[in-house]
């Protein structure tokens, strides 16, 4: 339940495709990508209609309080051979794989990262043979023929170290084990092993290189404006699957297109990379470029803005006021733990398990000990609330004042709007014409 | 497609209700102005869905579909609670308040007395009084603010509600507590500005009559329940208002808390009914070659395609 707040409040969007094709019973073994180390099971956790075994690396319990969480959530820790120095100890993974085949031998599920580190690499790290291994031996040895599926788990970030970020889960077709093996009566482990790399890659998004990945975000972010003006603020937004899939399918395009026309997909990756330093440097997001300039529509912006803002502005300065202490905390709590940009979403997410709560309490219990019953009550509701008010209306805020800059900058510089928009148009026009069905 | 099939769900129901009205009007009472007043706005309403209709490709429409339907169903709120009681001579206080009673084992208006004081009066007066304001610019701010389709949603679900609620005015005419209560009361409510300002305003827009359902209650919610899921920040900061307003309809002793429980059914069930009622309106009218809304409006119905995996176009393709 807490597990699932703190996560909805960080992300500002939680998407999930595919989670009718998981079974709601039987053994179940999800496999997938790692990319935002304790933050990636929790989401699996929490958005999962049935109860998932978790397991991590063993070093983790030198933690004392990741110690007594994974205790409590019962997750199976593994020995890696890498750290061994650190207090590892491979011949115990025996044990952990026995514990492993015992969850799915009693019709659970059970979630393992193969690649047996969390990373921010472009592309998919090899997978490590453990997940194969628990398969085969639990329809090897234990001699349960036919009834493990394999889950294929894609998780997709926007931004993993930014609060406020957006993810896509996406579960892919499960792998009915006995079925395969029947297929592939000469399987091993390492085949197992390829055939899950192909079908986590199939739900996630690699890339050959950062600068790849750079460019094509660049030219998605691009194309997503579509040349017109960006929605009102408060409307629905693009959902973050059309943001990924527009991505996957330009990535298709550029692989081919790379091959073929290396002198234009260089040209134009060449004027991606400028139009977005301008559009940086002036602090323009790519679909603010299309902002009518027009009266009317600007004074019922600001009549809408400014009405949303003045009345939510006290119960936004309470909330602020409440959390301010424990938010700026668990901020410099982050900051100083992370290191790399794949912790950097837990050490915000697991100190809120213990911090928000511990500040919560504290404030309620003082409410309740100096305010009369009725101020305190009000206090006790007000807390959450306000605090949620706060959440969003810095956010409306600071969206309000961008776009207010991009409306006074574009107002007197009509000649310079005009001129992005008509190179901004101009690069999804070219982008388009690349590809060979259009 | 006929022009009856081609006006809004909205636009029915409205000329639906007049209708009903118009003809209670005619049959149960002696001709008088309200009559008059119930025909006049039918044939007048009948008349401008015709005309919308008509000319619906032309942008003028989007403006004046919401503003005419708005305009309509508060000029009944004032009209369809006298209606009710001139019509029918029972009254539904003696029922209501017994269903209250039934509830509580109490008769909750009767027990609030010994809290009620000049402050508290004064401070719920402003809540039940800032409904008004705070109908309006949310009417006005999604009329004009929102995407085509989630408008007529909202406007469509908004005239359900109130149509909804008029009938319970019409069939259960009743006064509120505060007429049928007025000789068990001992203590008098008593305020400053703002309850002299609720107590003009009453009286201004059709005096204590109109009582179930609440729509007082139900109107508010049903705003905000509809802000909560699509513009959730206001939606949020109207919150303690909507709250204040069903104590309000309570303290000053307006409504019955069936009321209240009738007007919050309504608006849960109004809002996915409004939705529903577009989306299978839009569907029809698709089905029949017509634009999906009129006045030139949502070619692309980006909120009914934007439901799941994304629905951009093949930008560019690898084949």
């Amino acid at each position: 339940m807490l597990a699932r707040v703190i996560l909805k409040v960080f992300f500002r969007r939680i998407e999930v495709e595919g989670r009718s094709s998981v079974p709601d019973s039987g053994p179940v073994l999800f496999v997938s990508n790692h990319t935002n180390a304790f933050v990636d099971p929790m989401l699996l956790v929490i958005t999962l209609r049935r109860r998932v075994t978790l397991t991590a690396k063993n070093v983790l319990t030198s933690n004392p309080l990741l110690a007594v969480l994974m205790k409590g959530m019962g997750i199976i820790s593994f020995h890696r051979r890498d750290d061994v120095g650190k207090g590892a100890d491979v011949k115990q993974n025996t044990g952990s794989l026995a514990q492993c085949r015992a969850v799915l031998q009693q019709g659970g599920a059970l979630c393992i990262f193969p690649e047996g580190v969390s990373h921010s690499d472009p592309a998919l790290r090899p997978f490590r043979t453990g997940a194969a291994r628990i398969a085969l031996d639990y329809l090897h040895l234990d001699g349960n023929p036919g009834r493990l599926q394999i889950v294929p788990v894609g998780l997709l970030y926007t931004e993993k170290d930014q609060f406020r970020s957006a993810v896509w889960l996406r579960y892919g077709e499960p792998l009915d084990i006995g079925a395969w093996l029947a297929e592939h009566a000469e399987a091993d482990a390492q085949s197992l092993t390829e055939e899950l790399l192909r079908r986590v890659e199939a739900v996630t998004l690699n890339y050959e290189t950062r600068r790849e990945s750079a460019i094509l975000s660049w030219g998605a972010e691009i194309l997503a404006t579509d040349g017109a003006a960006p929605a009102p603020l408060g409307w629905r937004t693009r959902p973050v699957s059309a943001w990924f899939q527009l991505l996957a399918r330009l990535q298709a395009g550029y692989r081919t297109l790379i091959e073929t026309q290396p002198e234009h997909v260089a040209t134009l990756t060449k004027r991606v990379r400028q139009y977005r330093s301008e559009l940086k440097r002036l602090g323009i997001a790519p679909d603010e470029v299309y902002l009518p300039m027009h009266h009317g529509k600007a004074l019922f912006f600001l009549f809408r803005e400014l009405e949303l803002l003045v009345i939510g502005a006290p119960f936004a300065a309470f909330g602020f006021v409440n959390h301010a202490a424990p938010y700026y905390l668990i901020k410099g709590i982050a900051k100083k733990l992370s290191k790399d940009k794949d912790h950097w979403a837990t050490n915000v997410v697991f100190p809120s398990f213990a911090i928000f709560p511990l500040f919560c309490l504290l404030q309620v219990a003082a409410a309740w000990l100096w305010l009369p019953a009725v101020w305190a009550t009000l206090y006790t509701v007000a807390l959450p609330y306000t605090g949620y008010i706060a959440l969003l209306y810095g956010e409306r805020l600071g969206a309000t004042l961008r776009r207010l800059g991009a409306f006074w900058y574009f107002w007197r510089n009509r000649q310079r709007q005009e001129d992005l928009a008509n190179e901004g148009r101009a690069l999804i026009a070219a982008i388009r014409a690349l590809s060979p069905t259009r | 497609m006929s022009v009856v099939w081609r006006a809004s769900p909205s636009d029915r129901t409205v000329l639906a209700l007049l209708l009903l009205a118009a003809a209670i009007a005619a049959t149960r009472l002696p001709l008088q102005s309200l009559s008059w007043t119930h025909l006049g706005l039918l044939l007048g309403f009948a008349l401008c869905v015709i005309l919308t209709v008509r000319h619906e490709r032309s942008a003028w429409v989007q403006f004046a579909r919401p503003a005419l339907t708005v305009g309509v169903i508060f000029t009944c709120y004032t009209t369809l609670g006298w209606l009710g009681v001139d019509a029918f001579s029972f009254r539904a206080d003696a029922a209501l308040s017994a269903a209250d009673t039934w509830l509580f084992g109490f008769d909750p208006s009767l027990a609030m007395e010994p809290y009620i004081t000049w402050g508290r009066v004064e401070l719920f007066s402003f809540a039940y009084g800032a409904f008004i304001p705070y109908i309006n610019l949310t009417i006005a701010l999604n009329c004009l603010g929102r995407p085509p389709l989630e408008r007529d949603q909202f406007l469509t679900g908004w005239v359900f509600l109130y149509s909804i609620s008029y009938l319970g005015y019409i069939f259960v005419p009743a006064h509120g507590p505060i007429v049928f209560h007025a000789d068990d009361y001992r203590v008098a409510l008593e305020g400053g500005f703002f309850y002299d300002f609720v107590l003009r305003g009453v009286e201004a827009s059709g005096g204590l009559q109109g009582v179930f359902p609440s729509l007082h209650v139900g109107g508010s919610l049903y705003l905000c329940l509809f802000e909560l899921r699509h513009n959730r920040l206001r939606g949020l900061i109207y919150l303690p208002l909507v709250l204040a307003i069903y104590a309000a309809t309570l303290v000053l002793r307006y409504h019955y808390v069936v009321d209240l429980i009738a007007g919050t059914a309504l608006a849960l069930v109004c809002l996915p009914l409004g939705r529903n009622a577009v989306n299978a309106w839009v569907q029809r009218r698709q089905a029949a070659g017509l634009p999906p809304l009129p006045g030139g409006e949502a070619d692309a119905l980006p909120a009914l395609a934007d439901v799941g995996a994304g629905n951009s176009e093949s930008v560019l393709s690898a084949d």
